[in-house]
This record gives C-alpha cells, sequence and structure tokens, in this order.
C-alpha cells in the first residue's frame, strides 16, 4: 500500500494559499477594540528614532514612547508598527491590513509548520489535512486576521513544540545543540509576545519525563536553552523592560496574575466573579471546533490512548514520543484554564495554541482512516470512499469559516447548531465590539452630516481608525461613553453580550423608544442594534 | 433434557452434508462490517450533517418577509394593552424592530406580566416563551419561519404605581440623628445624598421600570411612604439589584420593610442572586373613612452600603371597591 505523494512541495502553496484568504477576510473584518490600541502602540514603538538628538536622555525617550499598554510586551506590537510604516508608509497599502500583516504571515507560515509535522510524523497527506484543518476554524480564523497576540502566541507556541521535538529526537549532537538553540530562542520570542507560553515548559517538561521513563535518550538542552534565551530576550524585545527591570517584570506579573474578571457569557449564564466552572475551555473547544477534526482528533487521542501508543510508526521523531508530545499540547493549554484562581478572561482565545494540536490530530486520523480503507476495500471503491469522505471533512469546515464570517466569535459548531443553535444555548455572543462594521456602509450612507454617535463597545481607537482609514465618513461624531454619549447623541447602538443589556435599556430610557431602526443578525440572531433620535 | 433437546441429539448428517450446511450457514451470516468502515460511514454522517446545519441555517433563518408577515398577523388584531413576547428571549430585539411600535416601554419593561390579558407569541426556531408555558389558551395565528401565537389569561389592573408616582412620595432618610427629607430635582428625587430615579433597570438582564436608590446603613433608614393611595386586592413590591456593575463589585443584601398604614408588613434580605424577587400581600381592609385608600411605603437600608443598586417597584392592584371592568371591542 503506497500513499500518493505530491512531486512538488507544497509548502509555499500552502503558505500563499492561506495567506490569500486571511488577507481576503481581513478586509471585511471590523477592528476589534484591542487591535486600536496595538495599532496605535505599534505606531509610539516605532517612532521613537525621531526623539534621538532631541535632548532627551535615553531613558526619557525609551519611557515616553513604549510607556503605552506596557501591561503587555512590545515585540509583536512592534512587528506591527513596523509593517504599518513599510506596507502603509513606504507601499500605500491599507492602514488596516498594514498592521494585521505580521499575524497573517505568522499563521500561514503555521499552516506550513503544521503541514511539514504531519508530513514527518505520518504522511505527508496527513500534513495537507492538518494545515486545512488548521485554517478552517471560524474561531481560529478569526483571530487569525487581527493585529493582536493570540495568533501569534498560538504560531510561537506550535513552533517551540516542534523544535523541542527536533532536538531531542535529533541524531547528532549538532543537531540536538541547533534545534535546542533555536527552542530556546522562540521561547524567548514568544516571550515577548504574550505571557502564554510561559506555561510551556511545564509541559514540555512533562513530555521530557515521560520519555526518560519510557527508557529513551533525550537531551536535556532545549530546557538550559530556554532559561538562558527566554529571560535575555523577553527583555531585550520590550524596551519597557531596560529600565528598573525587576519592578517592572513584578508589575507585568502581577497584572496578569491579579486580572480582573472579564464578563463571559457560559451555558446561559453571565460570569464575572469566581468560581469558574472548569469545563468551560473543554466545552468552548468541543462548541469551536468543526464537528468533523473534533470527532476525528478526539477518536485519534481515544485511539492512542486505548493501545498505549503515544509514538507512530513513521515518523522522523519516533525516538522522542511525539504523539504523546502532539496530545499533551492539545489538550494542556485548556487545563491551563483549570488551574484555580485563574482569573475569568473569556473567548477561546485564550487556549487557541490547543488548536493546531486538534487539527494536527485530526489530519492524522483522516489519513490513518483512509488508508485503513484504501487496504481494506476495492482499488475503485477504496478511491471513491476516501475522496468523499477527504471532501465532506474539509468542505465542512471551509463551509463554515465561510458562512461565519466576518462574525467568528459568534457561530458555534453544527453540535451547538450555528449562531442561532449558540444563542440558544446562551453562548457567548462576541466581544471587542467589532461587528458594527458591517453597519458603517449603510451609517455613511444614510446619517446627515455631523450626527453625533453613541458607539457602545466599539472604542474611540478604533473610531479613530475607522475615520482614518475612510471606513466611517469623517464628519461623524463620537459622542462620548455611558449616559452622557447615549444621552448626547442623535445615533445610538448596543453590541449585544449578555451582561451588555443594561446599555439596551438605557438607550430606551433615554430615547424614549424600544424599538431599534436597524438589527445585524445572523440566522435571527442580533449582533447589533441601531436607534435613531 | 426435554423432548426437544432429545430430537436434536437423534439427528444424524453425513459428512458431506454437514460440510455443505456449514458453508451455506457461514455464506447466510451477516459480515459484520470492519471498524474502520464503521468510523468512515460515521464520519461520512456527521460530515454531511455539519454541512447541512450550515446550509439550513444560511436557508431556513427568518427573512424579512417572515418578519413582517408575523407583524401583519399581529397587527391584525392588536389591541392596545396586549403584550407581545419574544421567543426564544434573545429574538426580541428582532421582534421589536419589526413590531416595536406596539411595543410602549411600560410593556416591554414590564414589572410583570399580571396587567396583561392577551398576549401575543413571536417565535423563532418552535421556541416557547416562558411568559406563555403555563397557558393553555393560546391559538396559532400564523405558522413559519416566524411564527405567531395569541394568548389570553385573567389580567389584574394596576391602580397604583410607584414608577409613575415618584412626585408624589413623601420620603426621610435619618442623616446624623436628623430627618431629612427629599426633594423633587431634575429627574429624580433627592434626599440628601441619597437620589431616587424611575429608570429602565437591569435586573438579572432583563428590563425592569423600577425607582433605583443607593440605601445607606441600617442606623440612617430611607423611608419613602405614599399617602392614601387605592388600596386593591393585592399589594406586590418587586425588588432588584441593578446592573452587572453593582452585582459584580458587592455582594452585601439589602434589607427592604413593607410599610402599610404605618405597620411593618412584611421584611426580606435581598441579595444579588435573589433577582427580581416579588412580595406580595393582602392589604388590610380599609377604614371606612379612608374611601378605600391605604397608606404604602418601603423602608430601605444596606448594612454594606457600597455599589447597592436597589430598583423596586411598588404596587396595588386588583379592582377597587364598586368598580367595572369595560373591555374595548378586539378589531375583527
Amino acid at each position: 500500500m503506497t500513499t500518493p505523494t505530491l512531486k512538488r512541495d507544497p509548502s509555499l502553496l500552502i503558505f500563499v494559499a492561506t495567506f490569500v484568504m486571511l488577507l481576503l477576510g481581513a478586509r471585511t473584518q471590523g477592528i476589534v477594540r484591542d487591535e486600536a490600541y496595538y495599532f496605535r502602540a505599534g505606531e509610539f514603538y516605532t517612532d521613537f528614532i525621531k526623539d534621538f538628538g532631541t535632548g532627551k536622555t535615553f531613558r526619557q525617550i525609551i519611557d515616553s514612547n513604549f510607556s503605552y499598554n506596557h501591561e503587555h510586551p512590545a515585540f509583536i506590537k512592534i512587528l506591527f508598527g513596523a509593517s504599518w510604516r513599510l506596507f502603509h508608509g513606504v507601499l500605500g497599502l491599507d492602514e488596516v491590513i498594514a498592521f494585521r500583516l505580521p499575524t497573517m504571515l505568522l499563521v500561514a507560515l503555521l499552516a506550513v509548520l503544521l503541514y511539514r509535522m504531519g508530513t514527518s510524523l505520518f504522511s505527508q497527506k496527513a500534513g495537507l489535512l492538518a494545515s486545512a484543518f488548521l485554517v478552517f476554524q471560524p474561531h481560529l480564523f478569526f483571530h487569525s486576521q487581527l493585529a493582536c497576540f493570540d495568533a501569534p502566541i498560538m504560531v510561537f507556541w506550535v513552533a517551540i513544540v516542534w523544535a523541542y521535538a527536533r532536538a531531542i529526537s535529533s541524531h547528532s549532537s549538532e543537531d540536538a545543540r541547533r534545534f535546542s538553540r533555536l527552542t530556546g530562542v522562540l521561547f524567548g520570542v514568544s516571550l515577548g509576545i504574550k505571557f502564554n507560553t510561559m506555561f510551556l515548559p511545564i509541559f514540555l517538561l512533562g513530555h521530557y519525563l515521560y520519555v526518560r521513563l519510557r527508557g529513551r535518550e533525550a537531551t536535556y538542552r532545549p530546557f538550559v536553552a530556554m532559561a538562558i534565551w527566554g529571560p535575555i530576550l523577553f527583555i531585550a524585545l520590550w524596551p519597557h523592560m531596560w529600565f528598573d527591570t525587576f519592578a517592572r517584570i513584578r508589575e507585568y506579573l502581577g497584572f496578569h496574575m491579579h486580572h480582573w474578571h472579564y464578563n463571559f457569557e457560559f451555558l446561559g449564564t453571565n460570569y464575572n466573579n469566581p468560581p469558574y466552572p472548569w469545563t468551560v475551555p473543554w466545552i468552548g473547544l468541543a462548541l469551536t471546533l468543526p464537528l468533523v477534526p473534533l470527532v476525528l482528533a478526539i477518536g485519534q487521542i481515544f485511539s492512542l490512548a486505548r493501545t498505549s501508543g503515544f509514538d507512530d510508526e513513521r515518523s522522523e521523531v519516533t525516538t522522542a514520543h511525539p504523539m504523546a508530545l502532539m496530545v499533551l499540547n492539545a489538550l494542556g493549554p485548556l487545563a491551563i484554564l483549570n488551574i484555580p484562581g485563574t482569573p475569568i478572561f473569556g473567548g477561546i482565545k485564550h487556549f487557541l495554541p490547543a488548536y493546531p494540536f486538534w487539527a494536527l490530530l485530526a489530519g492524522l486520523a483522516l489519513t490513518r482512516l483512509c488508508n485503513a480503507l484504501r487496504r481494506n476495500l476495492e482499488p475503485k471503491r477504496g478511491r471513491m470512499v476516501t475522496t468523499a469522505l477527504l471532501a465532506v471533512s474539509v468542505a465542512g469546515p471551509a463551509l463554515d469559516t465561510y458562512y461565519a464570517h466576518p462574525d467568528g466569535l459568534s457561530h458555534y459548531n453544527a453540535i451547538a447548531g450555528g449562531f442561532a443553535g449558540g444563542a440558544d444555548l446562551g453562548m457567548n455572543r462576541q466581544f471587542w465590539g467589532y461587528s458594527p462594521a458591517a453597519l458603517f456602509p449603510w451609517m455613511n450612507e444614510h446619517l446627515e452630516n455631523g450626527t453625533r454617535l453613541y458607539l457602545h463597545d466599539l472604542n474611540f481607537d478604533s473610531f479613530r481608525y475607522y475615520q482614518r482609514t475612510e471606513r466611517l465618513r469623517s464628519d461623524l461624531i463620537y459622542a462620548g461613553m455611558e449616559e452622557a454619549g447615549v444621552a448626547s447623541s442623535k445615533l445610538a447602538l448596543v453590541i449585544y453580550e449578555k451582561h451588555f443589556q443594561m446599555y439596551d435599556f438605557l438607550i430606551w430610557q433615554v430615547y424614549g423608544t424600544a424599538t431599534p431602526t436597524r438589527v445585524l443578525g445572523r440566522e435571527g440572531v442580533p449582533l447589533v442594534s441601531v436607534y435613531e433620535r | 433434557m426435554n423432548d426437544q433437546d432429545e430430537r436434536f441429539e437423534r439427528i444424524e448428517l453425513d459428512p458431506t452434508a454437514e460440510k455443505d450446511l456449514l458453508k451455506t450457514r457461514e455464506r447466510r451470516r451477516p459480515r459484520r462490517p470492519p471498524h474502520f468502515a464503521i468510523m468512515a460511514g460515521l464520519l461520512l454522517a456527521l460530515g454531511l450533517f455539519a454541512i447541512g446545519r450550515t446550509l439550513c441555517g444560511w436557508l431556513f433563518s427568518p427573512r424579512d418577509a417572515d418578519w413582517k408577515a408575523a407583524a401583519d398577523a399581529v397587527r391584525k388584531a392588536f389591541v392596545p394593552g396586549d403584550l407581545i413576547v419574544s421567543a426564544p428571549a434573545w429574538a426580541d430585539p428582532m421582534v421589536r424592530l419589526y413590531m416595536g411600535n406596539l411595543m410602549p416601554l411600560q410593556a416591554v419593561a414590564r414589572v410583570d406580566d399580571d396587567a396583561f390579558g392577551t398576549l401575543w407569541e413571536v417565535s423563532i426556531r418552535s421556541a416557547q416563551a416562558p411568559e406563555t408555558a403555563s397557558l393553555s389558551t393560546c391559538t396559532e395565528v400564523l405558522s413559519g419561519r416566524v411564527s405567531v401565537r395569541r394568548c389570553t389569561k385573567p389580567k389584574t389592573p394596576v391602580l397604583f404605581d410607584s414608577f409613575t408616582q415618584l412626585p408624589s412620595v413623601d420620603g426621610a432618610v435619618m442623616r446624623d440623628g436628623k430627618l431629612v427629607t427629599c426633594k423633587p430635582a431634575r429627574d429624580r428625587h433627592e434626599c440628601g445624598t441619597i437620589s431616587l430615579r424611575p429608570i429602565i433597570g437591569e435586573i438579572e438582564y432583563a428590563p425592569r421600570r423600577c425607582i433605583v436608590v443607593s440605601p445607606s446603613v441600617p442606623s440612617e433608614p430611607l423611608r419613602l411612604i405614599w399617602h392614601r393611595v387605592p388600596a386593591g386586592r393585592l399589594i406586590v413590591a418587586h425588588v432588584g439589584i441593578h446592573s452587572f456593575y453593582a452585582r459584580k463589585a458587592a455582594n452585601g443584601p439589602v434589607k427592604v420593610n413593607l410599610i402599610v398604614d404605618g405597620r411593618q408588613r412584611a421584611e426580606l434580605m435581598h441579595a444579588n442572586t435573589d433577582g427580581w424577587r416579588r412580595i406580595e400581600i393582602q392589604p388590610p381592609i380599609p377604614q371606612p373613612k379612608s374611601a378605600g385608600t391605604i397608606d404604602l411605603g418601603l423602608e430601605l437600608m444596606a448594612p454594606i452600603p457600597s455599589d447597592r443598586k436597589l430598583c423596586f417597584s411598588l404596587q396595588t392592584r386588583g379592582q377597587a371597591m364598586g368598580q367595572e371592568t369595560t373591555t374595548r371591542p378586539r378589531p375583527q
């Protein structure tokens, strides 16, 4: 039995196809509220050179340019800003797209990396399916378009795992050193994006102990490299940390360890104080990962557990128990949210690094199944059945991803029943106030000159970028926030999340009516209501 | 061994015939599909189900025309004073978009459903509104992507409503041993540093017309009295903590005393998790000289007053003595 392989390496094709899909999506994706802060930070962080020669001390230059949004590391925001300066400033590309390019490029690289991992673990088909299952996920696709941290940290998480696996399975000590160093460098860079990967060494250590307990030899060098390169690059890539280093690190860690609890709807209840149900990440994943890859990946995990086969027969990295590593990373990011005392963050974005591993496991499972079918059925029938199976397995998630755009966060899989099913179950409708962007063509066409707008959760920074990029007319006025904003507005909108109902009622009270003039919805599920005086 | 077994024992086959029989049995025995085939079949079915679900969501969710048809169906027989309810509740903004002119604020942000005799249930996805769940007198008016049912039930008229009668409140709060009286100011009443304001409150994420107040410590209770209100047959008070901000920031209880004709008639400690809590009592038999009226009020205090935004409604209901109901004819 031979698996047909492509004559040419499809890596470039995967990269380009992923990037183009994300690029097309990003054009119509609303600016999310955090993204607007990061746009602004990107502008600041890449503008510090202008301050040299102005008489300011080096510390003053750094502090004045890097103090904005200093609760998050700077590296990825510097990339957003550099991309904006190059692609918008020099090449004239749309500003929002220019900011978002680094994320899209990184996710396109991840699709290639996953293809390579799938290929090395099992076969080319497994790699191709893994990259397809990665991109065709409505929630992951949503995050992959944005100039935020969640998709980039996901990419680095997978890259670190890959480098670590290569390091501990290398046959030559030279390779082991090289990949160990790469593990350390990738880990250090990832700390310059978001704190998620601080947890990763725990999982890698767990895997390393598992490998050693199974009697295999494995180098400990990746851990040494992470211990060295982690802190060095964390500080080097974040100029804010160059002064008062220890106090600022303490402040950074304290901010995230004692983060306030967000409001998040889960199965009909709005949670904003602990305790948070432990089921949140698990049910969250079960309702957001498209159905077929979800079932495939679960099947793969159980099959591996049943046969104690966290190892694979055809792999460059067989000595390192790669399947154990994949499963550990498919489950680990979700388990982090089960640590008692974890703040309520909400959103699957906080365990997004698990999703590529689920895609990989699904790709492997489907390939195994197809191979079994072709081995056991007559050639013609085997081809027919496997083709149908592959088509249905990939077409469903692809269709969902296309259908959900640009409202990926409101979409839930077939188990829940799409947009409407998610609303029935009382799953979080959306967050970050991006969905009103779909109303802008209507607003631009119909609103009177100088209309004052109450935009609810769509923050002023986003509004500023919408106007700057001519997505929204420049004569429209941001009326402000809360009751004063509603009172002074002529048009008010409310973005639906369970806890935001009170803003709907506030508008009724001030406007004297509960009748909206427009409702933006999907499958009858309201996302935004517009009221006009 | 029974007879039947003995009979089987007696049958003897020659070896060739036995072989043939075994072969025939082998052929007839249904072949169990292999493990991978079951999985492939299951996966194909799941994949097609997922695709089908997406296409159905796309094709069969309510369209503009469906909502308009439902609005027309309601409008034909709607009488002011009827109540329109949405099912599921999350569809409410869509219902208000198409039928908002039939949904005044006092209905949308109602205290409860008791004052409404006719309920129009506008539903999608075959959902049923909790307001109509216990009603057996419902008739289907329209069936489709958006369905309409008309339900009837006995209604109880409201005789006195604190929300509309805030200007006539006689209120006072104790401050440093002195009584500070409440005075009207713009859209509210101010009692020293405490203000009373009629709002559409958010109580457990639902809209309620109520008066919001931040009570003070028990040694400084806020006392609100409405004099000579029609007694009716029932006194109904509702209390709840307004806004998720307040419920998130604090969890101290608020003590509520219901006072009728100067006497405390009910008492409760209200907490965040109690939602929109109802207190219901029978009014005392009015004194002959009172002309069927009572003095009705509340006393409010919060042991830990930080972030306590109590929103309340106080009503008397039921027909007053000698009143008769007249019903406006329903359009045909």
